[in-house]
């Protein structure tokens, strides 16, 4: 598993190859005085112990000399203290940006499905919990490698230190040491347990939150407080086991390492004290070296025991990202569309989706349609009927099983995004928007789209007497009402001058005046786009050229408002005043 | 967790709580774990007393025991030693155990709570915050809270302890080298407890970039499938870049200040020994000291300097538990909009009529959104409201939920007043099919009969199968039992909205009120839903919202609200009256006969 663990962090550790280099070096600098500091302190005692021969007194000059080398090195000690962590910070940080703009990356490049099987929330938390919170991706980058590194030099330089001062003691005060490592390797497997439950117990409480919270209309309008109130007691009591259960192994396991290490401690004390009296070469202050150097071993040891229950930690969080890396992703094309008003042409178009057991469920079969410069095309249906689907081909997000989908000269499937993106105008049924002003939402900053563009577009959506163009809408567009969102997603797809222009259903937040009005003014803007709208609206389909009627995913019947009317009785009974 | 920063509005701190006062208010969810606490406390305690023995006994091995030669002495010496460490790390595993699980029962108290305040204080209030943000209460604010009277304290009276005991033994051992500590100390503790003040409003500004950074990643991962389509996943991803290029930039700058900082101060623990021991080696050379006191001091300096960092940064926490109480008991304090009065009036089982009187209504004062609003719908009835976007038909179906009050006048239910009854009881009377299709992550069964145990499957299937979607549910694994994903995302937009249609029936409601509800089925399901619900409207009292007349004009009341009632009556009525309704009704038909026209 570390393997693997180090392994997936690598390309990102290249990113800051230099930076790391600095953490390695500040580490050696900061162990090195760490562990010379009992040394020199060895020497001190030593010097005011030792009483010379000749005159029986204590060498003052001499313990001087090596208070001022202690001086020296504890002003060292201190500025790496001061430079590591936040060294180490620093890396976490650059790493956890490279991680999360990768991550980001790939879900941007996702297929359709990907995002069938992946909730956005379920996303979000692994671009910022995964990599954020505390002990998972981003720490473990710099600080929870380099640490248990550390950990390692200190306790490797001070066992190297105390065996040169008296071997057998280092052996006889560190004979609790293989147990400890014995018992550590029996109980990670217990800790990732403990950890994983609570972190599921977590989740399970987060999501109950949400889900609360963000029904909260319908939660209280239909009266839910108390079942609300009822599961999130449940999946708190949940959690409350397993974090005291977590609580217990932790407390249980830290007592237990810092009583083995004083056992080690008691060894010295007793031994040590008997060698001062016995070997006239072991010293009053090696015994406080090895006193000095023992205690400071229990962290090393938690450190490095803490690796282990981290990089599960961490391997969890990179599973979640590798989920997500693996997945398949959109092949782009590189084909231009130097034509200024291509058509859409659709044949033989079939699509189905993957059903939750796998099972491919037809939405759209032999769907032939054209959408010529300067048509608008109404695409009308029952719910379900693939019209939502048959759009999404069309602006290249969905490539079709069978059959063709052509722009142009071109497969659409073979042009380039910005090339899609710079002839297709796209408003789905949902509008996204994002924070910042109403103007920056509709021109999303692209080249094409100038000041003038927008305010235009502002106004053919019916918008620019309720909402002033730099209106800040805040996270998602919450600051704005659901019509008010739907129109500037409506303004951003005409703010392009597409030539083609793709509406999913977007004129439902209008009432019928308005929704003449807007097709008015469209057709005034953008006199040669073709326009490919589904809708459920008269007014809508009313002003198209030509309409298609789609039912269980086939082109049933094509034909101008009035002839549908006249020939087609299902669509005759869907516009029929009751 | 990108739930667990507060947007930077938010991070402004004022009128803080006193800090008494905030243990006063944690009090309530801690007195059931108060025992455990106070044990916790006194074993700490017991751990640190112990712990100071430590430089005692190493003393007296080098002053006493190896001076007199004697392995008995050493021997004993060692083996209080042992019983000290041992002594030590039980009461520090108790307290720690004690501590750690009392922490989590008065943490979860606290959430439990909140929770359900969050709910008292009604859908305008929690709609008013991000999802995010009302998680962030729960989940960090309680924990922050709860730290206070646990981990928190639990640190500080520890170093404290460790400070004031280390101290007195310093006092004890020789007064020249308490002497050196007490210059030194006081210095130590009034620098971090200035770099706190420094650092504090830093945090809280790189809080508040991480919320930013957060709430960024929230609204473009949702969007992905549009940026996708429309060619700018380049500028989404530029600007997260930026953000938390922004954030880390802040932030690295910050790590470096906080660390120079109090390093910089560390480095006086460096002095202090130096300075002792520099002096410590003439005093040895006259006898007035011995080589065990010395070693017992430079250890219990080493000792001091982590309590003093540790104390002054609780303390600092304790200033940002400060800002977590402050939105803990903000919340707490408030008031609900809509209150259950003391003595509730029963509400009828099948009420029927419905009243408005004079009824005013603005979110902001002196911006009224509805004026002079009075009407009556008898039981039975079947009252539509039309009117343009942004007129205050969907505020009238919020005062009819009693999602609030109106700011003048009354609105009665069958002669009551809705505020003489408890509006959960009231609420249970009415169905609703809002604009919001919000489906939870519970079972299809749970979900339609809105969580309420005592409807039977059978009315729940039955329900399923007027809104024609009995079909859907049964192909389901699990059928009715299945669960469904957050939002009801495993379903068509269509189904969804027949989702919330079935939930309305399931419920068997004898208030039925509906808000946009059809506004995106296709006319050919509006239709066939329209026709179910003909049969449903019977005996309940109807109050339907739309924007197409075709599913209006069969109410027994039409009323135009724009900002008010601007007409109302019947369609025929209306349209002999010849205003906005019968405007409204000329612009469809004309759509209509139109297309007659040519057929």
């Amino acid at each position: 598993m570390l393997r693997r663990v180090l392994k997936w962090f690598t390309p990102y550790w290249r990113q800051v190859r230099g930076g790391l280099a600095v953490v390695f070096t500040l580490t050696v600098l900061g162990i090195a005085t760490r562990t010379l500091y009992p040394l020199i302190f060895k020497f001190i005692i030593d010097a005011l112990t030792v009483q010379s021969e000749s005159t029986g007194a204590i060498d003052l000059e001499s313990a001087r000399n090596w208070v001022l080398i202690l001086l020296g090195m504890g002003l060292l000690r201190s500025l790496s203290q001061a430079f590591l962590p936040s060294t180490r910070a620093w890396m976490n940080l650059a790493i956890a940006k490279g991680i999360r703009l990768s991550l980001l990356e790939r879900i941007l490049r996702k297929r359709h499905d990907f995002f069938q099987r992946h909730q956005p929330g379920d996303l979000v938390t692994r671009m910022t919990d995964d990599i954020d919170q505390m002990d998972k991706l981003s720490w473990y980058s710099c600080s929870g490698v380099f640490r248990p590194i550390e950990a390692s030099l200190t306790l490797a330089f001070s066992l190297a230190i105390m065996f040169t001062l008296h071997w057998q003691l280092t052996l006889a005060s560190t004979l609790p040491l293989p147990l400890i490592v014995w018992l550590l390797s029996k109980t990670e497997t217990l800790q990732n347990k403990r950890y994983n439950e609570r972190q599921k117990a977590t989740s399970r409480t987060v999501e109950t939150l949400e889900a609360g919270f963000a029904g909260s209309r319908i939660a209280v309008g239909f009266g839910m407080e108390d079942a609300q109130e009822k599961l999130f007691d449940e999946v708190l009591g949940k959690r409350e086991e397993a974090e005291k259960r977590v609580v217990s192994l932790q407390a249980i396991l830290e007592s237990f390492f810092s009583i083995m290490n004083q056992v080690g401690l008691v060894i010295v004390l007793f031994l040590g004290g008997w060698f001062v009296l016995k070997d006239p070469r072991f010293t009053l202050g090696d015994f406080y070296a090895f006193v000095a150097y023992l205690s400071g071993l229990t962290m090393p040891l938690w450190t490095i025991s803490w690796f282990f229950v981290s990089t599960n930690v961490a391997h969890t969080s990179i599973k979640r990202m590798q989920e997500v890396e693996e997945q398949p992703e959109r092949v782009p094309g590189s084909e231009d569309v130097p034509e200024r008003h291509p058509a859409l042409q659709m044949k033989q178009l079939a699509f189905a989706f993957a059903d939750s057991e796998g099972k491919r469920v037809p939405v759209l079969e032999g769907v032939d349609l054209t959408v010529r410069p300067g048509e608008t095309v109404a695409l009308v249906g029952p719910v379900g009927c693939g019209k939502t689907t048959l759009l999404e081909c069309a602006t290249g997000l969905l490539a079709p099983d069978s059959g063709e989908v052509r722009f142009g000269a071109h497969d659409l499937a073979d042009v380039k995004d910005a090339e899609r993106a710079r002839h297709m105008g796209y408003a789905p049924q949902e509008p996204q928007l994002f924070a910042g002003t109403v103007g920056m939402n509709i021109s999303l900053d692209r080249e094409q789209v100038s000041g003038d563009d927008v305010l235009r577009s502002l106004r053919t959506a019916r918008l620019s007497r309720e909402v002033p163009v730099d209106k800040d809408v805040s996270q998602s567009g919450k600051g704005l009402s659901g019509g008010q969102q739907q129109r500037v997603a409506i303004a951003r797809a005409l703010a392009g001058k597409p030539s083609l222009l793709v509406l999913d259903d977007v004129t439902s937040a209008l009432d019928a005046r308005t929704e003449r009005q807007f097709w008015n003014h469209v057709r005034g803007q953008l006199p040669d786009a073709g326009i490919l709208v589904s809708t459920h609206r008269e007014a809508t389909a009313q002003q198209a050229d030509r309409v298609v009627w789609l039912e269980e995913g086939k082109i049933l019947r094509e034909g101008s408002h009035d002839q549908l009317l006249a020939e087609h009785e299902e669509y005759q009974r869907l516009f029929a005043v009751a | 967790m990108w739930w667990g920063h507060d947007s930077s509005h938010e991070v402004e701190e004022q009128d803080r709580l006193p800090t008494w006062e905030m243990f006063r208010r944690i009090h309530p969810y801690v007195r059931p774990h108060i025992v455990a606490f106070l044990a916790a406390f006194v074993l700490g305690l017991a751990g640190v007393a112990l712990h100071l023995g430590q430089p005692l006994v190493l003393r007296h091995i080098i002053d006493v025991d190896v001076p007199a030669g004697e392995l008995g002495g050493l021997f004993r010496s060692a083996l209080l030693y042992l019983g000290l460490m041992l002594g030590m790390g039980i009461a520090t595993l108790s307290s720690t155990v004690l501590l750690g699980k009392a922490g989590v029962m008065a943490v979860n108290a606290i959430k439990r709570t909140l929770f359900g305040h969050f709910f008292r204080l009604g859908v305008l209030w929690l709609e008013k915050l991000p999802v995010g943000t009302l998680v962030s209460r729960i989940e960090s604010d309680s924990q922050r809270l709860v730290s206070l009277t646990s981990t928190m304290m639990m640190q500080i009276l520890h170093a404290a302890g460790t400070l004031v005991g280390a101290l007195v033994l310093l006092a004890k051992l020789d007064t020249r080298l308490f002497a050196v500590a007490g210059l030194v100390i006081p210095i130590m503790l009034v620098g971090t407890f200035l770099l706190f003040r420094i650092m504090r409003p830093r945090f809280r500004k790189e809080r508040a970039l991480y919320a930013k950074l957060t709430g960024l990643i929230a609204e473009t991962v949702p969007a992905a499938r549009f940026l996708q389509a429309v060619g700018r996943t380049g500028w989404a991803k530029r600007r997260i870049d930026e953000e938390n290029q922004r954030y880390n930039r802040f932030s690295v700058k910050l790590y470096f200040m906080e660390y120079g900082l109090f390093h910089t101060l560390g480095f006086l623990e460096v002095l202090m020994t130096v300075t002792a021991l520099w002096l410590g080696g003439r005093w040895i050379g006259e006898g007035s000291i011995t080589v065990g006191t010395l070693v017992a001091f430079a250890q219990l300096i080493a000792q001091i300097y982590w309590p003093i960092i540790a104390l002054s940064e609780q303390l600092a926490e304790i200033q940002k538990a400060g800002g977590a109480a402050d939105r803990i008991f903000e919340v707490l304090d408030t008031k609900p909009d809509v209150q259950s009065p003391v003595d509730p009036v029963p509400v009828p089982e099948r009420p029927g009529s419905i009243r408005f009187d004079e009824v005013d209504f603005s979110y902001v004062p002196g911006e009224p959104v509805l004026e002079n609003v009075s009407f009556s719908m008898d039981a039975g009835q079947t009252v539509a409201l039309v009117g343009p976007t942004g007129g205050g038909k969907s505020t009238l179906v919020s005062l009819i939920c009693r999602f609030m009050d109106p700011t003048s006048g009354r609105i009665t239910l069958d002669g009551n007043d809705l505020r003489d009854f408890d509006p959960r009881v009231l609420r249970r009377r009415l169905g609703l099919v809002l604009q919001d299709l919000y489906l939870f992550p519970a079972s299809v069964q749970d979900n339609l009969r809105a969580f309420r145990d005592e409807i039977p499957e059978e009315r729940v299937e039955e329900a399923a199968r007027i809104a024609g979607l009995h079909h859907v549910i049964a192909r389901r694994p699990g059928g009715y039992a299945s669960p469904l994903e957050s939002r009801g995302r495993d379903l068509s937009y269509g189904q969804r909205q027949l989702m919330a249609f079935a939930r309305a029936l399931a419920v068997d409601p004898p208030i039925l009120v509906l808000d946009e509800a059809t506004s995106s089925v296709d006319p050919g399901t509006e239709r066939r839903i329209q026709a179910t619900l003909e049969k449903l409207t019977e005996g309940r009292t109807t109050l339907v919202v739309a924007h197409r007349l075709s599913t209006v004009r069969r109410a027994d009341k039409i009323l135009v609200i724009d900002g008010g009632i601007v007409e109302s009556g019947s369609h025929e009525e209306l349209m002999e009256l010849n205003g906005r309704y019968a405007e409204l009704v000329a612009l469809q038909m004309e759509e209509v006969t139109g297309a007659e026209k040519s057929a």
